[in-house]
């Protein structure tokens, strides 16, 4: 049994290796070749911190663009996010301000009524200006809006930014420093790893949990509420089911 | 559209009327309503009331009217042959629930009804589910009711019909009960817009997104699924779990096995790049999805996904899929035209193959893995894989798939392959696998090691040998491999951890030179090992560092204890702080307890390591003596030692311009030597060191030697060799009492000396004729050799003795005169005996003094008894019979001992005299002179 819960979710662009990184997590395996992910897919393991048994629930997204709409439901309610990048490749550093405006706008949990649009415009082309993706994302967001309503991220959602396969030093094209800059002015926590390797693998996970755990202690959350991704450990199924109370239940499909 | 790996793992075939090639016409031409499968038969309901069972060859084995209008839901048990059913007896009256019991007839050959149900609501039924035994059983509505019916079908009179879900405006699409791993079971009801969960009657929304009719199904394992035009959604019971992100509008699905069967069409390319998100697909009118024309929309896709090792095992398109069951391992699809067709999966043999060809082996591996294949056929997946790598050039990904073999591949079989300089890498990658595994035998361990040093990763070195906490390679292997390649410091690590004292010394020394240590490393081994050490490594310390050595040495031939226990015990208790000062102390004690029973170390073991260091080794040997542990050899070296170094300075002496210091030194030493050699204490062995004297010269330590053996003609001969005529009178003065003849050979040492040495002879002569050591004749001649030797040196000596000789032969003259005399006498006597009567003229008897009368009896002595006075005894006088008989013992006694040849030489040597004893026995047994002439001559000459 586990004395929390804290529900995770990784996001970022497509190849940057998100599942390897939960692999790597959950398994203590790398793949070298691994399938795209299609979808979203699961993974679990139990950490200790402060000598108290916690279950960390990791959910792994596709990090294409076609999934999106999918993957998109499964950001709520999550306690803690680990956005990762692929350090040797600059657009996938380059498109953090569209993943992580994407969760400031839907803090905002503003409903929005507008007619569908096509999504693509964020499709990675990895020799786009910055700028010129600044002003894409921006007219992404208004987009994303729409189906993202629902899916709302809430305030106190714990987020890691992960620049991963430090190992491939040689192809580096995201420095360290520019990736601590960018989580600093961010708020977010900062480590490379590799999931190859890995290195920083573990600390990536356990120091989000500490740091939600801390948000805990200092009594940031309502542990009841289940829409912060986090669940106190409860003997019996029943009473967690009963514990999510259909109320916090917004909007529809 | 991205999408998994196709395998053709199904093997599509129309079933066929029997004995035809045309389609089953039984099937085709049955009005099908709703299926259902299990317990080996296929179960079809029909639109005209009849319930009808296939055989496993698709013939109609039995059928049945069981309404009268159509079959709307069929569920058959699992565990039970108990079939239940929904249907309408009468058009637009409550549909009637009923359960067969398949293994009871009725008369008419019918299945058994057990019990009919009418449901109380006139609303489509559009979903049946049960439990396994029957204890609830829900039926989901079209008006999004849910009606649950619980208690015993079998007994109880009323079943109540309760409205679990009050209707909505969306209808209930799928149904299922969760058992596994809940306390009590959970309904899963899917309806169009949402998902519900009832526990206990309790509702709880679990999604707000639902599915389409057909689109809802259980796995095997109680999953619920949920098909939705962008994705598959998996369900538990706190809501969504995974998803897979399939595209396109779904009828049906299906759960075979571990595979998820979707009927459906596909979306297509141009809708589903916008991410297929909720209803856009299916509600998309745009020109992507129609512009196929009206074939798109008959045309049906069946795709079956293995989900947990993501593939696509099969997909076809069908000419419009009306209804999907699975039985007999296979799954059959029934098409809008009647017709249908059977997928059989093929074998998991058949499918590995299939992947080999592609060289999809992780797809392969992951196959295998849930079929649940054993250890070794996986890992032999795991070679081909790794094989197939090699080929390619991808060793480092053939090496990962390599390490999964370990344990059952040969380990030879990949070292093999990547013992090449370029590949070193991979092979330490599979060799350090081997060792956490405990696999490796020694050769690995030094395969591994070697590969560590030419690759000159120190580090992962370290790691392996430092960090190892295990002890799973060969130590041994380990060091000698460490020093081969240069790595001291690991090896002696390695050697100091596991106690190889022996390596560690050898590396130390040879390899390292670090004498200091390696002695300081012997000190704190036990006894046993440090004696064992001392005596193989202590010649190269002692010529290293003799001082430190010897004084180790000293230590080990004492009271011995080993040095680290101390100095561990005071970084103990010094980490412990005060507290465990009482422990410590303990243990303190132990070891004093221990030191009491130590060993000791016999010294004379380790002269051989000081070869070339006899100062030192000097040191050590006075130590021990001075320490009183001795041996007769410890003095012998010793003493070599003293005078060795004696002839070492002498020889520097010679060599250099003499300096006093230097032979004050030798001197000093040589007195040291005799000191020694005299001192009653010492126990050396007197022959070896007479032989040490000898062979260095050494004339004091001889002449004392010589002495105390008692070698006085040693100690003559020695003067004499020397030309030291005072020493060898002194000693001839000092030794003559005790072997007189010293003054014969210094007499004829004298007599033949070339040199005129006349005081020296009459000295000797003086002390010769003192003793009167030997007949002057011999001195005369012996003198006589001497050329130099004058009268005058003799004449006193001639003249005194020849008058001796004189006086004597007068002396004896005189004897032999009395005893011829006497002689005479006798012979008289013995004359008158013979031949002259005796005339007995005593008067009175001898015995009581009165006169002789008869019966008298009269001796030849002239003796004179009365017979009575004699007693029996009459035939000897009891007055001479003593005198007798002591004559004749002694001529007894003489004649016996001339045979006692022993005694003989034995008075002969003890004798003065020889020629005296020989004389005296040559008398006494004259009688056998001839037997024993011979010997007597010999021994005359001899003497």
């Amino acid at each position: 049994m586990y004395a929390f819960l804290f529900k995770y979710i990784i996001i970022g662009d497509t190849g940057v290796g998100k599942s390897c990184l939960l692999l790597q997590f959950t398994d203590k395996r790398f793949q070298p070749v691994h399938d795209l992910t299609i979808g979203v897919e699961f993974g679990a393991r139990m950490i200790s911190i402060d000598n108290k048994p916690i279950k960390l629930q990791i959910w792994d997204t596709a990090g294409q663009e076609s999934f999106r709409s999918i993957t998109r439901s499964y950001y709520r309610g999550s306690a803690g996010a680990l956005l990762v990048y692929d350090i040797t490749r600059r657009e996938t550093f380059n498109h953090l301000t569209c993943w992580l405006s994407k969760y400031k706008r839907k803090q905002n949990n503003t409903l929005q009524l507008a007619p569908p649009q096509n999504h693509d415009n964020c499709v990675p082309h990895s020799n786009l200006h910055l700028t010129w993706i600044s002003a894409q994302c921006q007219m992404r967001f208004w987009a994303d809006d729409v189906d993202d309503a629902r899916a709302f991220a809430n305030s106190n959602m714990t987020i890691i930014l992960i620049g991963n396969k430090s190992d491939l030093e040689q192809k580096r094209a995201v420095s360290y420093e520019e990736g601590a800059k960018f989580a600093e002015e961010n708020g977010l926590i900062f480590l490379e790893t590799s999931a190859k390797t890995a290195a920083n693998v573990e600390e990536a996970f356990i120091n989000t949990a500490k740091k939600i755990y801390e948000k805990i202690q200092k009594g940031d959350f309502d542990i009841k509420d289940e829409t912060f991704g986090i669940k106190l450990g409860q003997p019996s199924n029943k009473v967690e089911i009963g514990a999510a109370p259909p109320a916090q239940k917004s909007g529809c499909c | 559209m991205i999408q998994w790996k196709k395998f053709p793992f199904f093997d599509k075939e129309l079933v066929k009327e029997e004995g035809s090639q045309n389609p089953n016409s039984v099937i085709q031409k049955l009005p099908i309503s709703c299926t259902t499968s299990g317990r080996g038969i296929l179960i079809i309901g029909d639109t005209e009331g009849f319930i009808n069972f296939f055989d496993r060859e698709f013939r109609l084995s039995s059928s049945f009217h069981a309404y009268n209008e159509m079959v709307n839901q069929l569920y058959q048990l699992k565990e039970r042959n108990f079939l239940i059913s929904i249907g309408h007896d009468e058009p637009g009256a409550n549909p009637i629930l009923k359960i067969w019991n398949l293994d009871k007839m009725d008369k008419n050959d019918v299945p058994l009804c057990v019990r009919a149900i009418k449901i109380e609501k006139m609303v489509t039924i559009t979903s049946l589910v049960c439990l396994e035994d029957l204890s609830q059983i829900a039926v989901g509505l079209a008006n999004g009711e849910v009606i649950a019916m619980k208690g015993d079908v079998f007994r109880d009179k009323v079943i109540k019909q309760k409205t679990m879900k009050h209707p909505g405006e969306s209808p209930v699409t799928g149904m299922g009960f969760i058992t596994k791993g809940v306390p009590s079971p959970v309904l899963f009801v899917v309806t169009t817009t949402h998902v519900y969960s009832y526990i206990r009657e309790q509702e709880y929304c679990i999604d707000e997104e639902g599915g389409d009719i057909g689109n809802f199904v259980m796995s095997d394992d109680q999953t619920p699924i949920i098909a939705r035009p962008d994705a598959i959604y998996f369900y538990n019971t706190d809501g969504r779990g995974p998803c897979f992100g399939f595209g396109g509008t779904k009828n049906k699905l299906l759960w075979f096995r571990s595979y998820l069967v979707v009927v459906g069409h596909e979306a297509s390319i141009s809708s589903s790049a916008g991410g297929g998100s909720g209803g856009t697909a299916s509600g998309n009118s745009g020109i992507g999805y129609l512009s196929p024309s009206n074939m798109a929309s008959k045309q049906t896709i069946v795709n079956i996904y293995d989900l947990k090792n993501k593939y696509l095992g099969f997909t076809d398109k069908f000419e419009g899929v009306s209804h999907i069951a699975s039985e007999w391992g296979s799954i059959f699809i029934f098409t809008t035209d009647g017709k249908l067709y059977q997928l059989e999966e093929k074998d998991t043999q058949t499918k590995l193959e299939t992947l080999f060809k592609k060289n999809l082996y992780s797809v392969a591996i992951d196959l295998a893995k849930s079929q649940h294949y054993d250890n070794a056929s996986i890992a032999d997946i795991y070679r081909k894989y790794g094989d197939h790598l090699y080929t390619k050039g991808d060793f480092d990904n053939a090496i990962s798939q390599y390490l999964c073999t370990i344990g059952k591949l040969e380990p030879s079989y990949v070292i093999r392959k990547f013992l090449d300089a370029q590949r070193i890498h991979n092979l330490t990658s599979y060799l350090q696998a081997l060792h956490e595994k405990n696999l490796a035998n020694e050769d690995h361990t030094t395969l591994l090691l070697n590969c560590y040093t030419k690759l000159k990763d120190v580090k992962k070195l370290d790691q392996f040998i430092k960090t190892d906490s295990e002890m799973n390679f060969d130590v041994e292997t380990a060091i000698k491999v460490c020093r081969q390649a240069g790595y001291y410091e690991h090896a002696l690590y390695l050697s100091l951890k596991h106690n190889q004292h022996d390596w560690y010394l050898k590396i130390l020394l040879e390899d390292i030179k670090d004498d200091q240590k390696a002695l300081d490393y012997i000190q704190t081994l036990s006894f046993e090992e440090a004696d064992k050490n001392m005596k193989k490594y202590g010649k190269m310390l002692v010529s290293n560092i003799p001082e430190a050595t010897t004084r180790a040495l000293m230590k080990l031939c004492t009271d011995y204890q080993p040095v680290h226990s101390a100095g561990m015990f005071g970084h103990h208790s010094s980490a412990f702080g005060h507290q465990d000062n009482a422990a410590a102390n303990n243990m303190i004690h132990k070891v004093e307890e221990l030191k009491l029973t130590t060993d000791k170390a016999a010294p004379e073991e380790f002269i051989h390591i000081f070869v070339s260091q006899p100062e030192w080794l000097t040191k050590f040997l006075e130590y021990t003596i001075q320490q009183g542990n001795e041996t007769p050899l410890i003095y012998n070296t010793l003493l070599e030692l003293y005078l060795r170094e004696d002839k070492k300075g002498s020889a520097s002496n010679i060599t250099t311009t003499t300096s006093s210091s230097n032979s004050e030194e030798s001197s000093n030493r040589l007195e040291k030597a005799y000191e020694f050699l005299t001192s009653p204490k010492s126990k050396f062995d007197e022959d070896h060191a007479l032989i040490l004297a000898q062979v260095h010269n050494w004339k004091k330590g001889i002449l004392y030697l010589y002495e105390k053996l008692k070698l006085y003609n040693e100690i003559i001969e020695y003067h004499m060799e020397n030309e030291d005529f005072d020493g060898l009178i002194k000693s001839c003065k000092k030794y003559g009492d005790q072997d007189p003849n010293l003054w014969v050979q210094v007499l004829s040492y004298f007599a033949t000396h070339q040199k005129n040495c006349q005081n020296e002879i009459t000295e000797v002569l003086t002390n010769i004729d003192r003793d009167n050591l030997i007949p002057p004749l011999l001195v005369i001649q012996i003198l006589a050799q001497n050329k130099y030797t004058t009268l005058q040196v003799i004449k006193d000596y001639i003249s005194r003795r020849l008058s001796q000789e004189t006086q004597q032969i007068d002396k004896d003259y005189q004897q032999i005169k009395q005893f011829a005399e006497e002689t005479d006498k006798m012979r008289n006597e013995i004359n008158e005996l013979k031949t002259n009567a005796k005339i007995f003229q005593q008067t009175k008897c001898i015995a009581c003094h009165s006169p002789l009368d008869l019966p008298s009896i009269h001796f030849l002595c002239q003796h004179s008894f009365h017979q009575r006075c004699l007693g029996d005894n009459e035939r000897e006088c009891p007055l001479c019979a003593p005198a007798n008989k002591r004559l004749l013992e002694i001529k007894k006694a003489q004649a016996d001992s001339a045979g006692q040849h022993d005694q003989f030489f034995k008075l002969l040597e003890s004798s003065q005299d020889g020629f005296s004893t020989v004389s005296e026995y040559f008398g006494r047994v004259k009688n056998t002179v001839t037997n024993h002439s011979q010997k007597i001559n010999t021994l005359l000459s001899i003497l």
